[in-house]
C-alpha cells in the first residue's frame, strides 16, 4: 500500500521546489542578468516549453537527444520539452527574425529539461540564461560575447571565475581529412587531457608531420597568446584559426577582461556544434563549468537561413552554488514591518507609500493582539511591528521590549537605516 | 593558496601511490591501517584524503578533490567525468571474463541468456552488448570467484593480477577484456583554475614514477607499460624542493608507446 501522506510531499526525481529565500534568490539572479543583457542591448526572447521534437533535435548531440522528456499531442505528432534554448533560438531567427538589420542580438532565461542523473547544480529541470548574436563572423562579435560572460559572473556575484577559451575551427583545421572514427579518437582523447589515448589514437591515424607535434601538445597548451605561436607556423587554415583567436584576446584585452581569460586549446567539447572559438567558465568550489558557449555557425542554416552565431548559456542554480561558495549573502525575504490591523484611510494611505519606497511592508489580517503579533513578525523574521494611532501621521513601533512613538517621516528614516 | 586535495584509494594501489608521494618528497604519512581520512602536508601544500577506490572517481568529479590516483577498471566503472592525463607504473591488472573450465569454447552469442556475476556491472554490461551476447549480468560487492561454483552465475567479470584467486577456486580465464594501471585523474575545473601546479605534479609524478620501477607491491605484468606519458608536459616548471636529482633523468622516455 502507498502512503497517501507520504506521496503527496514528495517530487519525481530530478524536480525541486524553491521556496522562500531559495525562489528569491534565482529570481534576483535572473533579474541581474535580464538588467545586463538588456544594457548591451539584447533583447529578450520568450520561446515555448515544449514544441516539436523534429525542431529540437536539430543540431543535437546525440547524447541531449536521448535525454529530452518526449510526448504525444492527440494527432499523435512527437513533442518534447525543451533541453536547450539555443535551437530554439536558431529556429525563431530562420523562420521569423531573419530580415531584421543583422546582427540580431537576443537573450533568454527560463527552465530546461534533461532526464539525466541529477547533478550538483542541475536537477533535471534547471535554468538556463544566455545570449546570442547572430549575424556576425567577426572577432568583435566572439569578443564582445566572451566579454558580456565575464560581465554575466559578475553580475552574478562571482568574484572568483575564470573564462577557458579555445578555437574548435584550429582543431577543425589540424584534423581536416581524417575519417570520423580516428577523429572522434583525437578529439574525445584530446578532451580527456588523456596523453596515453592521444598518442595511440595519433598513431592510428598515422598523423606524422607537424600537425601530429602541435595536436599532442593541446591538452596542455594553456595560457596566454604565446600558446598560439607554433600554430602560427604551420600556416594555412591552422594559421588564420590562430590569428582569428589572438585577435579576439586582443580585444579581450581592450574590454579589460583578459585577466579572467585563459586561452586553453585543449577546449575541444562539443564538435559537431562548434565552429570556431568555444569558452567555458569555471569557478573555485565548483566541480563543474558554469557557463558555456561557442560559435556556432552552422546551425541555423539547419532551419534554411545560414547565418554565423556565437552565443553563451549559464546554468543559474550552479551560478548560485558558487556564490554561496563565495560567501555571498542570500537576499532577505522578510518584512520591514509587520502591522496591526487597520482600516484606516489615512493609515493604508501610509503604508502604500512605504511600500512605494522599497519597503516590504505586511499588514496583520487576523487580528492579532499585541504579544501575538510580535511573536508571529518573530517568525517572520522582523522585529518591528506597528500599531496606527488612527491618523497615518503617528504610529506606535514595537521594538523587542521598548515600545514609543514615531511619524511617519521618523519611521521612513528609521527604516532607512535598517539596512535589508 | 589553499592546498592541493589528493584522494588516494585504500587497498591494493595506496601503498605504490603514499611511496610514489613519499619519493618526491610530498610526505604522505598515510597507510591502509590510518584511522585519519583527512592528511594534511602543509610544507608540500597537499591535504591527502583516504578514501574507498570506488569513491575517488567521485569525490574528483565533484571537486572535493582537485586530483586523485585510481585503477583503470574503477575509473571505466564509475564512468565519471576527469580528466586522465598520467598513467602511473604500477597496480596492473587485467579486467577477464572467467568461469570453469567447461565454458571455454562456448558461443555465449548463441545461448539465450548467460549469467555473469561482476564488481564491474557497467563494464561487463557494455562487453556483452559489444559482443551481441545477452547477459545477466548479477552484481555483486566481493567474492565474485564464488558465484559459478555454486551455481549462482555461468561466468564471472573480474580483475586478476596473477590468477591465482582463479585457479584457487577451479575456474579459467576466458577472456580479456581491458588490461589496468593505475591512473591519475584531475577534476576538470581544478585542471584550469590550477594548471600549473597540478601540471609540476604530474611531472614530478610521471619521472617519480617511471624512474622507481618496479614498485612494491606492483606486478608488472603488461609488457608495455613503461612509458606512460610520451609528450613532457609543456609549460611545467617542476618545483618540488626534493625532486632535484630525479628530474634530471631524461623526461620523455621513448616518443611513442
Amino acid at each position: 500500500m502507498v502512503d497517501q501522506q507520504n506521496v503527496r510531499a514528495h517530487l519525481p526525481h530530478g524536480v525541486q521546489d524553491l521556496l522562500q529565500g531559495e525562489a528569491a534568490r534565482r529570481r534576483r539572479a535572473e533579474a541581474a542578468l535580464r538588467d545586463l543583457f538588456s544594457r548591451w542591448a539584447y533583447h529578450e526572447v520568450i520561446p515555448p516549453i515544449f514544441e516539436y521534437d523534429d525542431n529540437l533535435v536539430v543540431g543535437a548531440s546525440p547524447d541531449l537527444r536521448q535525454a529530452m522528456y518526449r510526448f504525444f499531442d492527440r494527432e499523435g505528432r512527437t513533442l518534447a520539452l525543451r533541453a536547450d534554448f539555443t535551437t530554439q533560438v536558431a529556429r525563431m531567427v530562420a523562420t521569423k527574425l531573419f530580415d531584421q538589420p543583422l546582427p540580431v542580438r537576443c537573450f533568454y532565461a527560463g527552465s530546461v529539461f534533461r532526464y539525466e542523473e541529477p547533478q550538483v547544480g542541475r536537477q533535471r529541470e534547471f535554468t538556463q540564461a544566455g545570449v546570442e548574436l547572430i549575424g556576425a563572423h567577426t572577432p568583435a562579435a566572439d569578443a564582445e560575447v566572451v566579454a558580456l560572460a565575464v560581465a554575466a559572473l559578475e553580475a552574478l556575484g562571482l568574484h572568483e571565475f575564470q573564462i577557458n577559451l579555445g578555437q574548435m575551427a584550429l582543431f577543425r583545421a589540424l584534423t581536416a581529412g581524417l575519417p570520423s572514427d580516428q577523429l572522434d579518437r583525437i578529439r574525445e582523447a584530446t578532451d580527456y587531457r588523456n596523453r596515453v589515448r592521444l598518442h595511440a589514437a595519433l598513431d592510428e591515424a598515422g598523423v606524422t608531420d607537424e600537425r601530429r607535434h602541435l595536436l599532442a601538445r593541446l591538452p596542455e597548451l594553456m595560457g596566454g597568446l604565446e600558446v598560439l605561436e607554433e600554430a602560427r607556423t604551420i600556416g594555412g587554415a591552422v594559421a588564420q584559426a590562430a590569428e582569428y583567436l589572438a585577435q579576439v584576446y586582443r580585444l579581450l584585452q581592450a574590454y579589460d577582461v583578459a585577466d579572467r581569460v585563459i586561452l586553453d586549446l585543449g577546449e575541444v567539447r562539443g564538435m559537431d556544434y562548434y565552429t570556431g572559438i568555444t569558452f567555458r567558465g569555471v569557478a573555485p568550489g565548483l566541480g563543474w563549468p558554469i557557463l558555456s558557449g561557442g560559435r556556432y555557425d552552422e546551425l541555423i542554416g539547419q532551419f534554411g537561413q545560414p547565418l554565423a552565431a556565437v552565443g553563451f548559456g549559464l546554468g543559474i542554480e550552479r551560478a548560485l552554488l558558487g556564490q554561496a561558495r563565495q560567501q555571498r549573502l542570500a537576499p532577505s525575504i522578510s518584512p520591514h514591518l509587520v502591522v496591526h490591523r487597520c482600516a484606516h484611510p489615512e493609515c493604508l494611505a501610509q503604508i502604500r507609500r512605504f511600500r512605494q519606497e522599497g519597503y516590504r511592508i505586511e499588514v496583520d489580517v487576523l487580528g492579532r493582539d499585541g504579544a501575538g503579533l510580535l511573536a508571529y513578525a518573530h517568525r517572520r523574521g522582523t522585529h518591528h511591528v506597528l500599531r496606527c494611532q488612527g491618523d497615518g501621521s503617528l504610529w506606535l513601533l514595537t521594538e523587542e521590549e521598548s515600545e514609543r512613538t514615531v511619524t511617519a517621516a521618523e519611521l521612513l528614516e528609521e527604516m532607512s537605516t535598517w539596512n535589508r | 593558496m589553499e592546498p592541493l586535495t589528493v584522494a588516494l584509494p585504500k587497498g591494493r594501489l595506496l601503498e605504490s601511490s603514499a611511496a610514489l608521494f613519499r619519493r618526491l618528497g610530498y610526505g604522505c604519512p598515510v597507510d591502509n591501517g590510518s584511522r585519519q581520512l583527512l592528511v594534511d602536508e602543509p610544507e608540500a601544500n597537499l591535504s591527502y584524503l583516504l578514501i574507498r577506490s570506488s569513491d575517488v572517481p567521485v569525490y574528483v568529479e565533484y571537486g572535493a578533490a582537485d586530483l586523485g590516483i585510481v585503477g583503470q577498471d574503477v575509473l571505466r566503472e564509475s564512468g565519471r567525468d576527469v580528466y586522465e592525463p598520467l598513467q602511473l607504473d604500477f597496480g596492473h591488472c587485467r579486467l577477464v571474463l572467467a568461469g570453469a573450465p567447461q565454458q571455454r569454447g562456448r558461443d555465449f552469442r548463441l545461448v539465450s541468456s548467460i549469467r555473469v556475476a561482476t564488481k564491474y556491472p557497467r563494464l561487463a554490461r557494455a562487453h556483452f552488448l559489444q559482443q551481441g551476447i545477452s547477459a545477466e549480468i548479477i552484481h555483486l560487492m566481493g567474492s565474485v570467484e564464488l558465484a559459478p561454483c555454486v551455481g549462482l552465475a555461468d561466468l564471472l567479470v573480474d580483475v586478476v593480477q596473477t590468477g591465482r584467486t582463479l585457479r584457487e577456486n577451479g575456474l579459467v580465464e576466458l577472456e580479456e577484456i581491458m588490461s589496468c594501471q593505475a591512473t591519475v585523474i584531475v577534476n576538470r575545473v581544478a585542471h584550469r583554475l590550477r594548471l600549473k601546479e597540478i601540471q609540476s605534479l604530474l611531472e614530478a609524478m610521471h619521472v617519480g614514477s617511471v624512474l622507481s620501477v618496479p614498485l612494491a607491491g606492483s606486478v608488472p605484468s603488461a609488457p608495455s607499460a613503461g612509458p606512460v606519458l610520451s609528450a613532457p608536459l609543456a609549460g611545467s616548471v617542476p618545483s618540488v624542493p626534493s625532486a632535484g636529482p630525479v628530474l634530471s633523468a631524461p623526461s620523455a622516455p621513448s616518443a611513442d608507446s
